[in-house]
């Protein structure tokens, strides 16, 4: 996850303020991509535990049976139709959410990609931007 | 804590007044000033002002968590009122009255109207203050970057010079001789 950036070796090449506001820009966006990954994990899993949900309502309960519907702190008693709506819209909700997560990450991804280009253009091995280890 | 300007701060400046830290341009003439005499004592201080830095994103990271967790709880509760809301219209039986806890975690009793006011209040200060907390993480985060950098720039600067003195000390060229590997500095 985290992200090896380092300056090193080498005091000749000068580094501008354009430089270091360029490598702070590189730091920042990695730390975005990290928080990005990490909700997108979140998100997928609740997606998982929608369709466990729904699963067990359907194998369980009596078709006219009520469930509790969690909203919030407190269930709500739905019957299976309003739950599996409710479950829909939520499920609506989460792919919405993941798929912005992975427009984020994939712009956070161009901009870093750019970003190292001009970096190792002007620092070559003075400069580290690699990943340490997934 | 929160400053209550609407308008959103450029990336120079911080909600809530964190220093910025200084970029070095030239380290030549910025190790020539009187209190950078010593390049250990620099990094020290630089250290230091790093430990901080720190220090407030361990604060800021745990409050940015706990208003990521706060929103999508106003947001049910706001839906629960509005349920609340419809099957008072329909004219089901259901209690209308809605209890709603603050952060006290002293139970309040508010009509459904003004829980939801202020529900939206809530939701509306809460998304704020998460937008001023993560523009604060990422002003941080530049000025660990900053003082990371700067410190590793120093540290080469005071390797070059010693071995150039004792090259001169010792009368030989400095070709030829391995080159010192400086100190890398990694961060997230």
């Amino acid at each position: 996850m985290a992200a090896m950036t380092s300056m090193a070796r080498d005091s000749d090449v000068h580094i501008t303020y354009d430089d270091q506001q360029k490598i702070n820009r590189f730091a920042r966006c990695n730390a975005r991509h990290g928080d990005v990954k990490e909700e997108l994990k979140f998100k997928e899993n609740d997606l998982k535990n929608l369709q466990d949900a729904e699963d067990e309502m359907m194998m369980t309960l009596d078709s006219d049976e009520k469930v509790p519907f969690m909203v919030g702190e407190v269930f709500i008693m739905k019957t299976q139709d309003e739950a599996q709506e409710a479950i829909g819209s939520q499920r609506e909700g989460l792919q919405d959410d993941i798929s912005n997560l992975n427009t984020r990450a994939s712009e956070l991804q161009d901009t870093m990609t750019q970003l190292k280009g001009d970096l190792y253009a002007k620092f070559g091995n003075n400069i580290n931007l690699e990943p340490e280890e997934e | 804590m929160a400053g209550d300007s609407e308008k959103p701060l450029d990336e120079s400046k911080s909600y809530m007044g964190i220093p910025e830290a200084q970029f070095v341009e030239d380290v030549d003439s910025f190790m020539k000033k009187e209190d950078n005499a010593n390049a250990q004592e620099v990094i020290k201080r630089l250290d230091e002002q790093l430990n901080k830095y720190k220090f407030m994103e361990v604060h800021l990271q745990a409050r940015r968590k706990k208003l990521k967790s706060q929103i999508p709880d106003i947001k049910s509760s706001l839906q629960i009122v509005k349920e609340m809301k419809t099957r008072k219209d329909t004219a089901e039986v259901i209690e209308t009255r809605y209890l709603l806890s603050d952060q006290a975690n002293v139970m309040l009793e508010y009509g459904l109207g003004d829980a939801e006011g202020l529900l939206s209040k809530n939701l509306g200060n809460a998304t704020k203050n998460l937008k001023q907390v993560e523009h604060d993480l990422d002003f941080l985060r530049n000025q660990c970057t900053t003082t990371e950098v700067t410190m590793a720039r120093i540290y080469n600067w005071d390797v070059k010079r010693r071995r150039a003195e004792k090259a001169a000390a010792e009368d030989k060229p400095l070709k030829g001789r391995g080159r010192g590997r400086g100190r890398e500095f990694s961060f997230e």
